[in-house]
């Protein structure tokens, strides 16, 4: 047992000293030693300047430690009632937008969107358009920068991580990216994109998702063994990675969890998967499989992942730093059952996944672990069927957005955030706010006779904000970051984006 | 153990109008102070209007050494008829102390012993001195790395490697 010098310290002493930190300090400090986690984390006080800090409403160092618990309290209420009632934004600055679903990638308050130049549409140029949602709550300025790729050269793939100011770009067709550049964003300014010189990522390696220094990427092919890759160093690591993913992400820093879908081959039915990484994996190829509702298993005829990026340091710009526990991982996919098709949202919270994880360890004897639905979903995910005229919408830390059509009379849009994080949810609870949604159901009508309704009961907070006139039905386009909701108004033939608006808080 | 020796105000002659207490340190080293320098300790303050009361005089029995101790009278001979706004009993708290130049000088020493003052400081209830003792410790791990901050501390890691790498212990509250 070594001597730990803090525990001699009386606890209000040590809540003193902790309180005059700033809360990226005190992330370093949650890091430390068991002792300091389990202070912080029982310490009301410092668990609130950690949520202000995640939700950017911690301003300066300076000031941190000068507010008191109340005035805490105060401003993350402050923060919750503006998401409750968005703010409409006049037009953003968003224009030379070719593309109805252009490819993005959103971390924190920035967005970016990639245009595809195109001989088709007669733009040849391709642009990236990094976009910073205004913000009245904290008092952040619209920042947008349009930066025009030379040559022809087509974007393909983007990655953005907001909390290091890096975008990573695939240049060339969208199957097949043949040079991959790392940029930088200078982020409190925006000035755009300094080259990396290629950043140590393979030319050819699609990149599915970044971590800190390091990034997952993975060739073309039947045989497209991933890659963990530090961009900075451009070392490899592979070890225990799966061959046969969809989509690939990061859960945390030791885990990555990916989504196979393969209709044709019995083996290969729709499952998420979490592999552990590296040397703290205690079994070669040891993996959990989380399986979907039954219902889903066999029908499934397209899927994707979706997932924020996970912003392990804390950036140095102080604006956002995204909680990993307010992580938010999203399926949409279609089944195909006799002659109908349905399409489906699955939103699963990633602390569910890594709290199974941590409660059930794999042993060296026993190296998969399959996990029934029933073990995880009903009270870890929920699961939505999509109306007919519904623009899916995106998610960005623990929230999705949900554009949608009211049916007739009214026929006007509606735009719905679900706000899945615990802490929020918890407090919200707590004081019997009206807002909780308990879970969803999913009737027979969607999951098929043989199945019967499908119950989730994972609550969330939802809220609806009515669109103005004339934004609803075909065309409109959805972003949601952490500053508010970007939409974009599009030409119903050509796609390109006419106008843009913000619902801010 | 040190035995409780009255101290009979007749025997040591006082200087000016302020009376001498007699404290007596863990390491049993007896050390004569002005009682006029000690008032900013509520605790001392508390155990002399005990006196008046009662009309007994005797040592004051405290539990850390005389290098602290010391380390403390020189604090509080430096700040003597200064008023400092934490040490009013009366003064609503403020928000955030002031930082004073010559603290930070006196301050400069390493961990421990830095600790072992705050230690002190909490005891006898000197709040100025508590909440300069916290800021200089809130400095030295201030922007530094996780790593950086063990080795400040000195403290262990003592995660097992799941829960080092797991992303957050606070998902409830």
């Amino acid at each position: 047992m070594v001597h730990n010098a803090l525990r001699l310290l009386p606890n209000e002493i040590l809540l003193g000293i902790l309180e005059m930190l700033h809360a990226r300090d005190l992330l370093a400090c949650n890091a430390t030693c068991l002792y300091l986690r389990t202070f912080i984390a029982n310490s009301v006080s410092l668990q609130y300047a950690l949520e202000l800090f995640a939700c950017g409403m911690l301003e300066s160092a300076r000031r941190a430690h000068t507010l008191p618990v109340t005035e805490r309290l105060k401003r993350l209420q402050l923060y919750t009632a503006a998401w409750k009632k968005l703010l409409w934004t006049g037009n953003v600055a968003l224009s030379h937008l070719v593309g109805y679903k252009p490819t993005f990638s959103v971390s924190g308050d920035t967005l970016v969107l990639l245009h595809r130049g195109s001989f088709v549409t007669v733009d040849v140029v391709s642009r990236l358009c990094v976009q910073r949602l205004p913000s009245k709550l904290r008092t952040i300025d619209e920042h947008h920068v349009v930066h025009v790729v030379p040559g022809t050269l087509r974007l393909s793939n983007v990655k953005l991580d907001s909390a290091q100011g890096v975008i990573i770009v695939g240049e060339g067709p969208l199957s097949r990216p043949t040079r991959t550049q790392v940029r930088l964003m200078s982020n409190g300014e925006l000035h755009p994109l300094a080259y990396l010189a290629n950043g140590g990522v393979a030319a050819t390696a699609r990149v599915h998702d970044i971590c800190g220094d390091f990034l997952l990427e993975a060739d073309h092919g039947p045989l497209r063994q991933p890659r963990l890759r530090n961009w900075k160093t451009g070392t490899v690591e592979t070890s225990g990675m799966p061959l046969d993913f969809t989509s690939l992400f990061f859960l945390d820093r030791r885990h990555i969890f990916y989504m196979a879908t393969s209709g044709r081959n019995l083996a290969n039915l729709a499952h998420l998967s979490v592999v552990p990484l590296g040397p703290a994996s205690p079994a070669p190829s040891s993996c959990y499989t989380f399986t979907l509702p039954e219902f889903m298993q066999y029908s499934v005829t397209f899927a994707y992942l979706r997932t924020c990026p996970l912003d392990t340091e804390p950036s140095p710009h102080g604006y956002f730093y995204s909680d990993p526990a307010d992580r938010l991982i999203s399926i949409v996919l279609s089944t195909m059952n006799r002659d109908r098709q349905d399409h489906f949202i699955i939103d699963v919270p990633a602390c569910t996944l890594t709290r199974y994880i941590a409660a059930h360890p794999v042993s060296p004897g026993n190296p998969t672990v399959t996990v029934p639905w029933d073990a995880w979903g009903t009270d870890g995910a929920r699961v939505t069927v999509l109306p007919r005229i519904t623009m899916m919408g995106t998610i960005s830390g623990s929230r999705r957005a949900i554009v949608y059509r009211r049916s007739a009379p009214n026929d006007a849009g509606v735009l719905t955030v679900l706000d899945y994080s615990p802490r929020r949810v918890a407090r919200a609870l707590a004081r019997g706010s009206a807002t909780v949604l308990h879970g969803a159901e999913v009737d027979a009508e969607h999951t098929g006779s043989d199945f019967g309704p499908l119950r989730t009961t994972l609550p969330c907070i939802a809220t609806e904000t009515p669109l103005p006139g004339g934004m609803a039905g075909i065309g409109v386009a959805a972003w949601i970051c952490e500053n508010g909701v970007l939409f974009a108004q599009c030409h119903p033939f050509s796609g390109k984006i006419i106008d843009a608006w913000a619902y801010t808080i | 153990m040190p035995t409780i020796v009255s101290v009979d105000d007749s025997t040591v002659p006082g200087e000016g109008s302020s009376r001498l207490l007699l404290l007596v340190s863990s390491d049993n080293k007896h050390i004569v102070v002005e009682e006029d320098i000690m008032s900013r300790s509520r605790f001392i303050s508390k155990q002399v209007e005990g006196f008046e009361a009662t009309s007994q005089r005797h040592a004051i029995l405290l539990p850390f050494s005389s290098f602290v101790l010391n380390k403390v009278i020189e604090y509080c001979s430096h700040y003597r008829g200064y008023y400092l706004l934490e040490d009013d009993p009366d003064a609503a708290p403020p928000g955030r102390s002031p930082v004073r130049e010559w603290d930070q000088e006196f301050l400069d020493v390493d961990r421990n012993m830095l600790l072992r003052i705050i230690k002190a400081a909490h005891y006898l209830e000197i709040k100025s001195l508590v909440g300069s003792c916290a800021r200089a410790i809130a400095d030295m791990i201030r922007g530094k790395t996780t790593e950086e901050m063990r080795e400040i501390l000195g403290v262990e890691n003592d995660f097992t490697p799941e829960e080092e790498h797991s992303p957050s212990s606070k998902c409830t509250g």
